[in-house]
This record gives structure tokens, C-alpha cells and sequence, in this order.
């Protein structure tokens, strides 16, 4: 649920900030002022805004408040009612669609090729989606629509947000109906070192990954995440290739890439403390000459502009859907 | 044409609606629920230097030193997550998620708890039994107990020497008060 409800205050985020990118600021100070109350509610229920904190080896960290509900039926109500208004002034408003319709388009064929996740591959008619395609938390118990648009550009995206944001309304509400009593955490004794754990979320941006390897004390040993940004942002070459150079920033922006969740390769050196961020080069040096060394035959250094060329010539495979 | 300039008005409309929603922060206070995670704030009175949070902070920002007769409990809150893992724990409760949010600071200084606790040593080998706070807690827990200990001078020893002297003495043990 507060997944969900995080999927609502993140698109009308973006619905704000891409109004912003285009110099509509009316727009985006009222969507930001539609999106508040889910702030303030997230921060009664979870005891914070943004870092929510509540997941934990074995459950939940805390229960919510005895009158979760009260609470956020009304919150969800006004949400609706004031997203449904703005909605539908933004639908009709001409210049708007003008200026999104045929901007930033992302082919089927690229989206497919980059592997792009989220609404972004679902406004370029990608069906794909985690909490359809690999249920997980209570979404097998949840009806909900996974909306997919054809049109590929950031209109399409716009639509699928704000379809979305309904959806998310709708599953609110399913779960506020559903929702069992008990107890929040599990029972277990200490947790068995060095085995694996892979999961997929999606993510208000798209799939996320998690990878977790445990460790000795009840510690983790090796954990790396692929934040949907990472994919997202690797079509950026391929939608902006002939566009004006107006349209690069909410083109970009349409895909509401998080730049942190993305850059986070840091080498700290466990006996002096110091910590060295690498750069891409280095990162490919790297690689290369742990490839050379281990008798690989990738030792050419290519440049990017090839390096995309062959991610884009990869051959399209219609089977992989959601997996 | 006509279409676009409907949208246009339902759009002033929803302005209109809204009114004013600013608040003239930081002149007003910008009040937080009561279940806010804010920065953690220490009860030096109640706290025992255990080091239960210690153990459960996921950031591992929490630090036990010793030296000097003193252990030292000390927080480095720069790096702190805000996830109450440390007030969870804590057998005293004498950690608060209090509702400060405004941290920022030029001085790390500023996020830095630090509390110093004198140490109990063994009465015979002089090893580290633990902090005197922690064993005045366990005296007076047990005191309001029924449970007796029979040798109140096992306090002031270490484990080891707990031990030897368990072996030596048989009858050395807990006793239930009526
Ligand atoms: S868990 Fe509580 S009593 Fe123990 S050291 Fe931490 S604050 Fe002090
Ligand atoms: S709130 Fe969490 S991160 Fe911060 S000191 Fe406590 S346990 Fe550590």
C-alpha cells in the first residue's frame, strides 16, 4: 500500500516537474500542492515523508496507527477529486498535447532494445509490468489495469502516469478493504550466512532489482540494486538523435531519471577510509584488463557512439517478455 | 479553439480552488506528525552504556570505547538513517526520536553525541566487567526482584572470574525469596 501510495506522490511529481521543464509553472505548483497531503500522510503512518523505513528482515518495522483508515480514505478521496480536476483541464489543453505529441519518441523497437522499464516502456506499448508479471507483496490479491499507451512519445508517458496515479487510487482502496490484522514481524532464528536473494519491484520509475547476499552476524555480505534509471537513461541517445535542442530537457526529464539512484560506484579503502568515486573510463579500463588478463578477446577500445550502435543492432526477442 | 480555451479556464479554476497554501517557513513553524522520525536524542540519565543500539544500527554510527577507566558511547549522526532501530532496541529507552528535522549544519560537530560512563573493573583481575551504570541497573533490578543473589560481591567481577569462583563455591547461587 504505501508503495502505491508512493506511485502517486511520485507521478504527480513528474507531471509537475515536466510542466516545469516547459515553462508551464502554474501546473506544477498546483500537482505539487495536489501531492503534498500524500506527504504529510506517509509521514503520520510511517513516521516519515520520503524514507519511510518500514521494511525489515522478517516484516514490517512498525504497525500503522489504529486509525490508518480515516486517515487515508480522505487524503485519496481529495487526491482523486483534485487530480481528476487538473487532469482534465491538462487533456483539453491544446498547446500542451502540441508541445509533448511527437516530442522524445521512443520506438517500440528502441524501447525493446534498451530494455527500457516503467512507464517509459509502457507509453511505447510495452506491456510489461513486475506487479503483474512477478506478484509480489499482495498484488496477486489486487485487481488493478496495466496501462499501456502506443504513442511512444511524452504524451504517451504522460497519459500512462496519469492513468497510473488512478490505478493507484483504485488499489488503495482494494487494499484498505483487504487488509488483515496479526502481528508484523515473522519469527526466525538468526539468518543463515552467504545464500542469495534476488527481488524485483516495480518501482513508481520502473523494475528495480535487489540483489542480497547474506552475511555472517545477521549482516549483509554483497548487495547491489539496479534502480529503474539505469536502463531508462540508456535510450536517452537514441530519443534525442534529430530533435531540437529545446526539446532535450523534457525529453530527458520524461523519463524522470534519478541521477543518484544511478551513479553510485565508490571504492573506499577499508584500512585508510578513503573513498574514490569511478569514472566511466576508468570503469571500462577496468574491465577490459581484467578481461585481457583472464585471456578475454575484448581488448579494442570502442567508442560510445559504437558501443550504441551495437546495443541498438541486438536482435529484437519477442519471448522475453517480463523476464 | 473553443475546446482549448475551456481547458484553459478549468485550469485558473483549479488555482482558484486551492487559495493559499504556503507557509511563511521558517518565520511559522512547520509542525510535524507526532510519529516523525526525527534526529535521536539521548537521556543520559536513563542510558546505561549497554550498547544494544550499537548493535542494531544498521548504519553502524554508534560506537562503544574504552580507555581510561571511562567507556565512551559515542554517535556519529551525519551518517544517520532516521530509522529508530536504536530507540527500538534500547533496554532503557532512553533514546527519542525527537521531532528535530532542520540538521543542517556547517559543523559536523553539531551531529555528534557523545557520553562517557566511568567502567567497572574486575575486583580481582581487573578486566572490563562492563559500565558502573550497567551494573547499578542490574543491582537494582535484581533488589526489586525476588530473586536473591547470595553473594552480592559477584557484582564487581568479570565473567571469568565469575566462573572460577563458581566452580570453587558449589553453592554459590540464586536463590527465589518467598
Ligand atoms: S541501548 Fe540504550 S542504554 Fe544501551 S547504550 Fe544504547 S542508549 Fe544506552
Ligand atoms: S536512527 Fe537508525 S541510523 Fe540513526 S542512530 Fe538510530 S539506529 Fe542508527
Amino acid at each position: 500500500m504505501l508503495l502505491e501510495l508512493e506511485r502517486i506522490h511520485s507521478h504527480l511529481l513528474w507531471i509537475g516537474l515536466a510542466c516545469h521543464f516547459i515553462g508551464f509553472d502554474t501546473l506544477f505548483m498546483q500537482s505539487w500542492r495536489i501531492r503534498e497531503p500524500v506527504m504529510w500522510l506517509t509521514e503520520y503512518l510511517t513516521g516519515n515523508r520520503k524514507t519511510y523505513g518500514m521494511n525489515k528482515v522478517g516484516g514490517v518495522a512498525r504497525d500503522l496507527p489504529s486509525d490508518y483508515r480515516e486517515r487515508i480514505l480522505p487524503v485519496v478521496g481529495r487526491i482523486e477529486t483534485e487530480t481528476l480536476g487538473a487532469v482534465d483541464a491538462i487533456l483539453g489543453d491544446s498547446s500542451l498535447q502540441a508541445r509533448l505529441s511527437g516530442t522524445g519518441v521512443i520506438s517500440y523497437e528502441d524501447a525493446r532494445a534498451f530494455c527500457v522499464v516503467g512507464p517509459t516502456a509502457r507509453g511505447s506499448g510495452v506491456d510489461i509490468d513486475a506487479r503483474r508479471d512477478h506478484p509480489f507483496a499482495a498484488y496477486d490479491e489486487v485487481e488493478f489495469e496495466v496501462c499501456v499507451e502506443q504513442g511512444g512519445d511524452i504524451w504517451a508517458r504522460t497519459l500512462v502516469r496519469i492513468r497510473e496515479t488512478m490505478e493507484s487510487i483504485k488499489i488503495v482502496r482494494q487494499l484498505l478493504d483487504k487488509m488483515p490484522g496479526g502481528p508484523v514481524m515473522a519469527k526466525f532464528d538468526e539468518i543463515p550466512p552467504y545464500r542469495v536473494g534476488v527481488s524485483s519491484v516495480e518501482a513508481p520509475r520502473g523494475e528495480v532489482h535487489h540483489y542480497a547476499m547474506t552475511g555472517p552476524d545477521n549482516r549483509p555480505y554483497r548487495w547491489r540494486v539496479r534502480a529503474p534509471s539505469y536502463n531508462n537513461l540508456q535510450v536517452i541517445p537514441s530519443m534525442l538523435r534529430g530533435q531540437k535542442i529545446a526539446d532535450a530537457p523534457i525529453s530527458v526529464g520524461s523519463l524522470d531519471p534519478c541521477f543518484s539512484c544511478t551513479e553510485r560506484m565508490a571504492v573506499i579503502d577499508k584500512d585508510s577510509g578513503a573513498q574514490k568515486i569511478y569514472t566511466r573510463e576508468e570503469l571500462m579500463r577496468y574491465s577490459k584488463n581484467v578481461i585481457a588478463r583472464s585471456g578475454g578477446a575484448v581488448t579494442k577500445q570502442s567508442p560510445v557512439s559504437e558501443e550504441i550502435a551495437s546495443v541498438a543492432a541486438l536482435p529484437r526477442n519477442d519471448n522475453e517478455r517480463g523476464g | 479553439m473553443f475546446k482549448h480555451t475551456i481547458s484553459e479556464l478549468k485550469e485558473a479554476l483549479v488555482c482558484l480552488q486551492a487559495g493559499q497554501v504556503t507557509l511563511h517557513y521558517p518565520f511559522e513553524p512547520s509542525v510535524v506528525a507526532d510519529t516523525f522520525r526525527g534526529r535521536p536524542v539521548l537521556n543520559t540519565r536513563k542510558c546505561m552504556c549497554c550498547g544494544a543500539c550499537a548493535n542494531a544500527c544498521p548504519s553502524r554510527l554508534i560506537t562503544l570505547t574504552d580507555g581510561g577507566g571511562i567507556r565512551a558511547l559515542h554517535f556519529e549522526l551525519g551518517r544517520c538513517t532516521y530509522c529508530g532501530n536504536c530507540r527500538d532496541a534500547c533496554p532503557q529507552e532512553a533514546i527519542e526520536m525527537s521531532n528535530q528535522f532542520e540538521t543542517a549544519t556547517a559543523n559536523p560537530d553539531d551531529l555528534v553525541i557523545h557520553a562517557e560512563f566511568y567502567l567497572q573493573t574486575c575486583r580481582e583481575c581487573s578486566a572490563v566487567v562492563g559500565s558502573q551504570r550497567e551494573v547499578d541497573v542490574v543491582r537494582e533490578k535484581l533488589s526489586n526482584s525476588p530473586v536473591r543473589l547470595n553473594y552480592a560481591d559477584y557484582f564487581d567481577l568479570c565473567i571469568t572470574c565469575r566462573r572460577k569462583r563458581a566452580i570453587h563455591t558449589p553453592s554459590l547461587t540464586l536463590e527465589v525469596v518467598p
